[in-house]
C-alpha cells in the first residue's frame, strides 16, 4: 500500500486527536499508580502507549493505548503460602502468650509458690498439732491452692471460650470475602475494559491476600482473568460460584470444620491460616497444658485425701476428676475437724508430717516425679512451646516481609518513575497539542487562499 | 536488571525494623525497672525450671529452720528440767546417806521424811513443766497433765513415745518433746509398768522407810536413788547430743541457703552493668533506625520536580 494512500490534512488532525487521548490516558494511569502508592497488595499499572491504524488493531486484537498490570505470579504464589504460615503462627503464638501470663511464673503468686506454701503449713501444724491457729493456717493455705488452680484452669478455658467466638468471626468473614471473590469473578468476566479489569483484578489481590491470612489457600487464574480459588485442592471460590465454610464443636469445644460444595458436605483440615492456627491451640496444645495441671491437681487432692479424708472435697465423678484443677476446693471448714494424729492424742502430728511429704514423694500418676517437680517441667514446657512458637513467628515474619518486598520492587508503584512519566506523558501531549496546531495551520492556509 | 526501588520496598524494612528496635528497647525496659532477667517462662526455658526450684527449695529451707529453732527451745526446755530434777534427786540422796546413819531418832527421820515429800511435789512439777502450751513430758498426749500424785503414788497419762519433727528432708524425724517413760520410770525388768521403780517409786520408798524409821531401807534407797540419777544424766546427754544434731543440720541448711540465693541471684537477676549498656545500645540503634526513616521515606523525584 503507498503511503500516499493515507495523507490528507483530515487524517493527520485525527491522528494528532488520537495521540493526545494516548498521552491522556497514560497520565491517567499514572495518576492511579500515584493514588494507590500507599495501598498495600497494589498492582502497578503500565499504559502502553502509542497510534496505530486501526485495521492493524483489528489483526492483532490488540488496540493503542492498552494497560498492563506488572506481577510476578511466583512471587505472588509464594507470598500467599506464606501468608497462610505466618497467620497460623501469629494466631498460636499469640494464644500461647495467653497461657504462659496465666500461669504467672516465676513470681511470689504463682502455683509453684502456693503449693510450697500449702505444704510448708502442713510443717508448720506438724510443729503444734495442739494449735487451733496451724490448723485454720492448713486451710487457709488449702483454700488459696484450690483457688490458684482454680484461677489458671478458669483462664484457660476463657481463653478456649473465646476461641470458638473467635473462629465464629473469622468464618462469617471467610465466607463473605469467598462471596465478594467470586463476585468480582463475575465482573471481571463481564467486563472488556482493561483498565476497569485492572481496579477489579486488584481489589480481588487484597481480598485474597486477606483471605489467605486465615486459610491456606491457592489460587489459579483463568486466560479471561477470572481467578479460582482453592484449599487442600478443594475450589472453594469456582467461577463464579463461592462455597460456604461452616464450624462445628466437637465434645470439650474442639473445633472441626466443613464446607459445602454443590450440596455436598465435605470436612475440611487447612493446613495454614489463622483459622489452623488456633485450631491447633484449641484442639491439640492448650488441652494439653489443661490436663497435665487438672494432673497436678488431681494429686495433691488424692493425695491429701488419703492421709486426711475429706480434707479437700473428693474428686469421684469421672467428670470433676478430669478437670481437677477446676472443681478442688477444702471442704474442712472447721479448724477443730482438722485430725492431726491416727492415734487422735493432741500432740500426734503423724498426719501433717506425711502430708508435707507429699510434695518430695514422686508418684506414679505424675510418671514418677514430684508434684512441684512435675508442675516445674510443665512450665518449662509451656515456656519452650511459647519461645519455638515466637522464634518461628518471627523466622515467617522476616520471610514475609522480604517476599513483600520482592513483590514491591516488581508490582510497587515508585513516584520517581511515575514522576517521570507524568513530565513524559505531558511533554508528549505539549507535542501533539502543537502536531494539531500546525496542522492546523496548514488547514487554516489551504482554506483562506480560497 | 537492577532491583526496583519503590516507595514500599522502602517502607517494608523500615516499618520492621523500628518494630524491632522498639521491642528490643521494651525489653530492655523492663529487665531494668524490675531487675529481673526472666519475666516469663519462655524468656529463659531451662532457667525458669531452677527458678521454681531454687523458690520451693528456699521455702522449704526456712521451714526447716524454723523446725529446727523450736526443736533446740523444746530440747533446751527438756535438758533444764532433767536438771533440775537430778539436783533433786542429789539432794534425796544426801538426805538418805545423812539419814541412814544410826545416830539419828525418829524426830529427825520424821523430819526428813518431810522434806523428801515436798522434793517429790516438786519432781511431778518439774515433770508437768508446760513449754509453749504443751507438756513437753507426755509424749504425744501434750494437753493433759501427765503425771498426778495422790497420797503415795503417782500415775502417769502421758504415752510411750514422744513427739517427732521434720528437720530436713534427707535426715530422719527427730523427737524433740519427750515420753516420760525411760526418764521419769523405766522398770529394772524392763518392763513399763509404772506402778513399780522410777523415780518417784524411789522417793516414795525412801519416804516411807523414813517415817518408818527403818535405817536399812534408809540405806537401800541410796543405789536406788544411783540407778534413777543415771538414767537422768543418760537423759541430758541425750538431749545434748540430739541438740548437736539440730545445730549440725542447721548449719549445713544456713549453707544451702546461702547458696540458693546465690544461685537464685544468678539465674534471674539482671546484671545492671551489661542491662543498661544493652539499653543505651538499642536507643542508639532506634535513634539511627528513626533518623533513616525520617530522612529516606520523604525523597522522591517528586519533590524536585513540582
Amino acid at each position: 500500500m503507498s503511503i500516499l494512500n493515507s495523507l490528507g490534512l483530515f487524517s493527520s488532525l485525527n491522528l494528532g486527536r488520537r495521540a493526545v487521548q494516548s498521552q491522556t490516558a497514560g497520565l491517567q494511569i499514572t495518576g492511579r499508580n500515584i493514588a494507590n502508592v500507599n495501598t498495600p497488595g497494589y498492582t502497578r499499572q503500565v499504559a502502553i502507549t502509542g497510534v496505530t491504524d486501526t485495521r492493524a488493531d483489528a489483526v492483532t486484537g490488540e488496540s493503542f493505548p492498552s494497560v498492563q498490570l506488572i506481577r510476578d505470579e511466583v512471587t505472588e504464589r509464594l507470598l500467599l503460602q506464606e501468608r497462610g504460615r505466618h497467620g497460623s503462627l501469629e494466631r498460636q503464638a499469640n494464644l500461647l502468650s495467653l497461657v504462659e501470663t496465666a500461669f504467672n511464673e516465676p513470681s511470689d503468686s504463682g502455683l509453684n509458690a502456693v503449693m510450697t506454701a500449702f505444704f510448708n503449713s502442713a510443717e508448720d501444724l506438724a510443729n503444734s498439732p495442739e494449735s487451733a491457729g496451724a490448723r485454720r493456717l492448713l486451710i487457709e493455705r488449702g483454700g488459696a491452692l484450690a483457688v490458684t488452680f482454680q484461677s489458671l484452669t478458669g483462664t484457660l478455658e476463657t481463653v478456649r471460650n473465646s476461641n470458638v467466638e473467635e473462629a465464629r468471626l473469622i468464618i462469617n468473614d471467610l465466607n463473605l470475602k469467598l462471596t465478594s471473590v467470586a463476585t468480582l469473578n463475575a465482573e471481571i468476566a463481564r467486563t472488556s475494559d482493561q483498565g476497569s479489569i485492572g481496579e477489579l483484578q486488584t481489589r480481588q489481590n487484597q481480598i485474597i491476600n486477606e483471605l489467605a491470612e486465615s486459610l491456606s489457600i491457592r489460587t489459579t487464574t483463568a486466560d479471561n482473568g477470572v481467578r479460582k480459588v482453592s484449599v487442600n485442592g478443594l475450589g472453594v471460590v469456582d467461577g463464579t460460584s463461592a462455597a460456604a465454610i461452616s464450624m462445628a464443636l466437637g465434645a470439650d469445644l474442639t473445633i472441626s470444620l466443613n464446607i459445602t460444595l454443590d450440596n455436598d458436605t465435605i470436612a475440611l483440615h487447612p493446613s495454614g491460616g489463622s483459622l489452623a492456627g488456633l485450631m491447633d491451640a484449641q484442639n491439640e496444645t492448650i488441652p494439653s497444658i489443661s490436663n497435665d495441671i487438672h494432673s497436678v491437681a488431681r494429686s495433691i487432692v488424692d493425695g491429701v485425701n488419703a492421709l486426711h479424708p475429706g480434707f479437700f472435697a473428693d474428686l469421684t465423678d469421672p467428670g470433676q476428676r478430669a478437670r481437677a484443677g477446676a472443681f478442688m476446693s477444702v471442704r474442712i471448714t472447721d479448724a477443730d475437724s482438722i485430725v492431726t494424729s491416727t492415734t487422735g492424742l493432741s500432740g500426734g502430728n503423724d498426719i501433717p508430717l506425711a502430708i508435707s511429704a507429699l510434695r518430695d514423694a514422686s508418684l506414679v500418676d505424675l510418671g514418677n516425679t514430684s508434684v512441684l517437680g512435675y508442675y516445674r517441667e510443665l512450665v518449662s514446657g509451656v515456656g519452650a512451646r511459647v519461645a519455638e512458637m515466637d522464634h518461628r513467628r518471627d523466622t515467617s515474619d522476616l520471610v514475609l516481609s522480604q517476599l513483600e518486598q520482592r513483590r514491591e520492587a516488581i508490582s510497587g508503584v515508585s513516584l520517581d518513575e511515575e514522576a517521570a512519566n507524568m513530565i513524559m506523558f505531558q511533554r508528549s501531549f505539549q507535542a501533539a497539542a502543537s502536531y494539531i496546531n500546525v496542522v492546523d495551520n496548514l488547514l487554516e492556509t489551504l482554506i483562506s487562499r480560497f | 536488571m537492577q532491583m526496583r526501588v519503590t516507595f514500599q520496598s522502602r517502607a517494608i524494612p523500615l516499618q520492621r525494623a523500628i518494630r524491632e528496635r522498639s521491642a528490643d528497647l521494651l525489653r530492655s525496659q523492663a529487665e531494668i525497672t524490675s531487675g529481673k532477667r526472666i519475666l516469663r517462662p519462655s524468656d529463659d526455658v531451662i532457667g525458669v525450671r531452677h527458678a521454681l526450684l531454687n523458690r520451693a527449695r528456699l521455702a522449704q529451707v526456712d521451714q526447716f529452720n524454723g523446725n529446727i529453732d523450736l526443736g533446740k527451745a523444746d530440747l533446751n526446755m527438756g535438758d533444764s528440767v532433767t536438771g533440775q530434777v537430778y539436783d533433786r534427786i542429789l539432794r534425796a540422796k544426801e538426805l538418805a546417806v545423812q539419814l541412814a546413819d544410826v545416830i539419828h531418832g525418829p524426830s529427825s527421820r520424821a523430819a526428813a521424811a518431810f522434806e523428801v515429800d515436798s522434793l517429790i511435789d516438786e519432781v511431778v512439777a518439774l515433770g508437768n513443766t508446760s513449754f509453749r502450751g504443751r507438756h513437753i513430758f507426755g509424749g504425744e498426749n501434750t494437753l493433759e497433765t501427765p503425771f498426778t500424785r495422790i497420797g503415795d503414788t503417782v500415775t502417769y497419762a502421758g504415752t510411750d513415745n514422744g513427739v517427732v519433727r521434720r528437720i530436713s528432708n534427707d535426715t530422719p524425724l527427730v523427737e524433740t518433746t519427750f515420753a516420760a517413760t525411760g526418764v521419769f520410770f523405766q522398770n529394772r525388768d524392763g518392763t513399763t509398768n509404772q506402778t513399780q521403780d522410777g523415780v518417784f517409786n524411789v522417793l516414795i520408798g525412801l519416804k516411807q522407810a523414813m517415817e518408818a524409821n527403818d535405817a536399812e531401807a534408809i540405806a537401800a534407797a541410796i543405789a536406788d536413788l544411783d540407778i534413777e540419777f543415771n538414767r537422768f544424766v543418760a537423759a541430758r546427754t541425750d538431749y545434748g547430743a540430739r541438740t548437736e544434731r539440730l545445730i549440725q543440720v542447721q548449719r549445713r541448711l544456713e549453707e544451702e541457703r546461702f547458696q540458693i540465693l546465690e544461685l537464685q541471684s544468678i539465674t534471674e537477676d539482671v546484671d545492671l552493668a551489661e542491662a543498661i549498656t544493652d539499653l543505651q545500645l538499642r536507643q542508639t540503634a532506634l535513634q539511627a533506625t528513626l533518623a533513616v526513616a525520617a530522612n529516606i521515606l520523604p525523597r522522591s523525584l517528586m519533590d524536585l520536580l513540582f
